[in-house]
């Protein structure tokens, strides 16, 4: 029977809460994205004035626009030396770093999306155990069939087949549950960890070349590095651009988000693999990079909203910059150049370990 | 019976999890415009069926046939259109605000590059003031209680517009006003609009209060089906629950309702 009167309301609704800081100021979308296009071609000028040879900003931007317009006139008063400088060594690595920056962090949304979690990555699903697995196959062996391609060409084949078996033990009756994908990244990582510390222990001299090769590094970058890397990293965003309304919708779960509508197998397979290859190929290019994939997304979470569609392009432009910003630091500014994959895992790892502890007390 | 009129025709349904078989040769019709409940013992299919009338999950055996065409042989977002799912619980891990998650049930209707436009957003302010979260538009969902979140999810569902709602315990996490109000609000979609609710129930007397029919499932199938107030017996509570109970047709209610007893 149902007595009517005394009843009393619980009020959840009124339960006073903070409002977080991300809602409070959401600047447009298109916005922060032009803004950080504009600090990108600034980092980009910027950056390949400096280094070994300090050259002019005006001079930089002269090579730059001659050679954007194929105009050689322009430059004729400048030395051919700043040239070569600027073209040759300079813009294929400052543009590698930016395009290996964006790739990662665009990696980085797409796994925290499909895992489901804020703090994966492109390394957890042991992409870049396999890349480094690879390429410590090519360095030990000396293999040269393919001249100077041959240690990134491993490095993409074993994060590729890495790939392949995490998926394949992942996947069961229950489809690919992103518990099951993360455990397998994980098994499979320890496994081909393992499997470098022997291939350093049985290399003798070869180890030194092997663990620069892991610390990872953009010197001696060059044009061809730049197309490949641009490739993968614009493709994998227009794949994810095409999916990001799904991604989103897959942040409410597998069930839910295939009542909106979501195919949630086949959209899971081709946002992982297409993951899995741009982060093969940054790993391929440029070694071992940490906490780029990490932070630039959760980071950018916080600036942009979760929305995929948002998200995407900003995560891309600010690793971008961020990445280059490192790579400058190390190439330019710091006395010796450090390798780049330890200078981020030495900024990048306290700052995660700040997030986290964030997180655990509730705030993030 | 006329095929095409009946929304649902299951015939033979089967489905099993490795281990074990959950829905065992279930045979059903229902018809469009009706509030049905799904009730039964934990673990006896409630919802797997809802799941498998979805297609969320793929039979092992059987058919189902939606408005006279074969489940398999609809699109994905052709169902997204016609059906829409409140699940029992949702975590979300992503600083969604309430507003973005309940418009994500506007997603189906809207080319996949097309941003809301002002019809979509008053479907939302609307839905969002009649599940009493208005105040809650701009917050993150990541900060909202159980019953908060539960809300969101139901306006979700509500803007996504279909003929079809299917409630997995939806309103279980709810505290009874807002439990009473939402279900208020689902049996008018019912009788206004002409909509289908299929909803799994634990609390029988709810089930009753609202339901046009009840579907009660044992061992994967439906074990008793018909109108509440015919299958509602103290016999079919035995057989399907094992208690003991009286149903009774209180004054106040419009109603049958079922007292339990030790």
């Amino acid at each position: 029977m149902e007595r009517s009167g005394e009843t009393r309301d619980i009020e959840s609704q009124e339960r006073d809460r903070p409002m977080s800081r991300a809602t409070l100021s959401v600047p447009s979308t298109f916005g922060t994205i032009a803004g950080l296009l504009f600090l990108l071609a600034v980092a980009v000028v910027a950056t390949a004035a400096l280094g070994y040879i300090r050259l002019p900003f005006p001079a930089v931007l002269q090579i730059m626009a001659s050679r954007l317009f194929d105009q050689p006139g322009w430059i004729a008063q400048i030395d051919p030396v700043w040239t070569v400088v600027v073209t040759e060594v300079r813009l294929p690595r400052i543009l590698t770093s930016a395009l290996v920056g964006g790739g990662l962090a665009l990696a980085g949304v797409v796994f925290q999306g499909i895992l489901l979690n804020p703090l994966a990555d492109p390394y957890t699903l042991g992409v870049s155990a396999g890349a480094a697995f690879g390429a410590s196959i090519a360095l030990l062996l000396n293999i040269g069939l393919l001249g100077v391609y041959s240690v990134p060409l491993f490095a993409f084949v074993g994060a590729a087949g890495t790939l392949l078996l995490v998926v394949f033990l992942a996947s069961g009756s229950g489809g690919l549950s992103s518990t099951n994908l993360v455990l397998s990244g994980i098994i499979v990582a320890a496994i081909l960890s393992a499997g470098i510390s022997f291939l350093k222990y049985v290399a003798d001299e070869q180890v030194g070349v092997i663990i620069f090769w892991l610390m990872g590094s953009f010197a001696s970058r060059t044009w061809l590095d730049v197309a490949m890397v641009g490739t993968a990293v614009f493709g994998s965003l227009a794949v994810f651009m095409v999916y990001a309304r799904d991604l989103n919708l897959m942040a409410l779960g597998e069930r839910s988000a295939a009542s909106l509508g979501v195919d949630f197998q086949r959209v899971t397979l081709v946002l992982l693999i297409t993951a899995s290859l741009v982060s093969a190929v940054c790993v391929a290019v440029s070694g071992i990079i940490g906490f780029v994939g990490l932070l630039v997304p959760h980071m950018m979470r916080m600036l942009a909203g979760p929305d995929n569609r948002r998200l995407l392009p900003v995560s891309m432009l600010a690793g971008a910059i961020l990445l280059l910003g490192a790579d400058t630091l190390t190439r330019a500014v710091l006395p010796q150049e450090i390798p780049i994959g330890v200078l981020t895992a030495l900024v990048g790892g306290p700052f995660f370990c700040y997030v986290f502890r964030r997180r655990q007390l509730g705030k993030a | 019976m006329n095929d095409t009129n009946d929304l649902f025709r299951i015939t033979d349904l089967r489905f099993r999890y490795p281990d074990r078989d959950i829905i065992r040769g279930l045979s059903l019709t229902l018809a469009g415009g009706r509030f049905y409940g799904l009730l039964g013992p934990n673990g006896c299919g409630k919802t797997t069926l809802l799941d498998l009338l979805m297609r969320l999950q793929r039979p092992d055996g059987g058919q189902i046939h939606f408005r006279g065409r074969d489940l398999k042989a609809y699109r994905r977002s052709e169902l997204a259109r016609a059906m829409a799912l409140v699940p029992q619980n949702f975590y979300i891990n992503f600083p969604f605000t309430v507003r973005q998650v309940v418009m994500m049930g506007r997603y189906p209707h809207l080319p996949r590059f097309a941003a809301p436009g002002p019809d979509d957003r008053a479907r939302v302010d609307a839905v969002l003031e009649t599940a009493d979260i208005a105040a809650l538009a701009d917050k993150q969902v990541t900060a909202l209680s159980g019953g908060e979140r539960q809300r969101v999810i139901i306006a979700r569902a509500l803007v996504q517009d279909t003929d079809v709602i299917l409630l997995d315990e939806a309103t279980s996490n709810l505290d009874i006003r807002h439990a009473l109000h939402l279900l208020n609000l689902f049996r008018e979609q019912v009788d206004r609009q002409q909509r289908t609710l299929i909803a799994v129930f634990q609390d029988i007397n709810l089930a009753a209060m609202y339901c046009d029919a009840l579907l009660f499932m044992q061992n994967g199938q439906v074990a008793v089906h018909g109108a509440t107030t015919q299958v509602l017996t103290p016999e079919t509570l035995h057989g399907i629950y094992g208690v003991r109970a009286r149903v009774m047709y209180p004054a106040e209610s419009n109603a049958p309702q079922v007292v339990f007893r030790r």
